[in-house]
């Protein structure tokens, strides 16, 4: 049940999503790998939303250069663990939900007690290693995996739904190489404002997600596409899995 | 035959569109419509192929929505309607 202090917050988007919806966002938990540019977008909306338990995952200290684009961090936390700026701010935007912070880094030994409860995993990571990490963990538990990434004035997304959808794996085989990536702090605020409002839909069970689509942001042309993608059946990660 | 090449991000600067309609050839691959398109649209090489001539691992080729490297790669035959689409993915976050 929803209190009345919930139903004022949250009222604009009960007249979409209904008591019922709001009720299922209450009582989910969702982790999101990564408190940067992607990340602290993505916290801020689903904190925002009433999302009942966020579970954010970062390694990181605030450094000056992440301020162009990581918004829940602000000059007077450079230095501090990017996960205790963001918790500081995302419990005074929503003191309704739980917000639970992880700060280390997502490795092979860590990611499944990391994962552990989740109803979905949002990528918000910097790095294509540990997001193949987490799209095996999203398929080995079943859950859906948001992908976003992000570079200059360029984004990608999709909604990978294991055994329906490509997963990360069918649909970026290769790793783009690493880099000290341009980034301008919009970019991160279109891919991950699409990645928080996917979460939305899938816990929501509104809408047509990414899936089975990836999602192409150009914002020098000042356009978005989507491409309709399939699934590798020799796929290492996913191939297994029954349609 | 008639296919659609389509392109994403620096793929659509060197190009100069989105969308072509192309009429290839029968039994054309992926392979040889490249090198046509690299021939007639300068710039176009560096962004596909590395320095020793092997395309990029990451730059992501789709035919009709699945990843060449799932089908024959560059062998991979294009067939009549076909949607051919050329993408640099990202990884920043």
């Amino acid at each position: 049940m929803i209190t009345d202090e919930e139903r004022k917050r949250y009222a604009r988007q009960i007249l979409m999503i209904g008591e019922a919806g709001q009720e299922r966002l209450k009582l989910a938990r969702v982790l999101v790998a990564g408190a940067g540019g992607l990340g602290t977008v993505i916290s801020l909306y689903l904190a925002a939303a009433g999302v009942g338990h966020l579970r954010i995952i970062d390694c990181d200290v605030v450094e000056t250069s992440n301020l162009n684009r990581q918004i829940l961090h602000w000059s007077g936390d450079v230095g501090r663990p990017k996960t205790a700026s963001a918790e500081e701010k995302l419990a005074a935007l929503n003191p309704l939900i739980r917000i639970e912070t992880v700060s280390g880094r997502i490795a092979e030994e860590s990611i499944e007690e990391m994962a552990e409860g989740c109803d979905l995993i949002v990528d918000a990571m910097d790095n294509f290693p540990t997001r193949y990490l987490l799209n095996r963990t999203t398929v080995e538990k079943g859950i859906p995996f948001i992908h976003g990434a992000v570079r200059g004035f360029f984004g990608q997304a999709t909604t990978v739904i294991p055994g329906k959808t490509p997963c990360l794996r069918c649909l970026f085989p290769k790793s783009p190489p690493r880099e000290v990536f341009p980034i301008i702090g919009a970019t991160c605020g279109v891919i991950g404002a699409i990645e928080a409002t996917e979460a939305i839909k899938l816990l929501t069970g509104q809408g047509e997600p990414l899936a089975g689509r990836l999602f192409l942001w150009d914002g020098l042309a000042g356009s978005a596409d989507s491409i309709t993608v399939e699934r590798d059946p020799s796929c290492p990660v996913c191939g297994k899995l029954k349609k | 035959m008639k296919i659609t090449f389509r392109t994403f991000a620096t793929f659509r600067e060197v190009i100069g569109a989105r969308e072509m309609e192309l009429t290839l050839p029968p039994g054309e691959k992926i392979r040889d419509l490249l090198e046509n398109l690299c021939n007639t649209h300068p710039g176009l090489r560096e962004h596909l192929f590395d320095a020793a001539g092997q395309i990029k691992p990451y730059i992501l080729i789709l035919k009709n929505g699945r990843s060449i490297t799932s089908l024959q790669q560059l062998d991979t035959v294009i067939d009549e309607g076909d949607v051919i689409a050329v993408f640099p993915p990202v990884a920043g976050g």
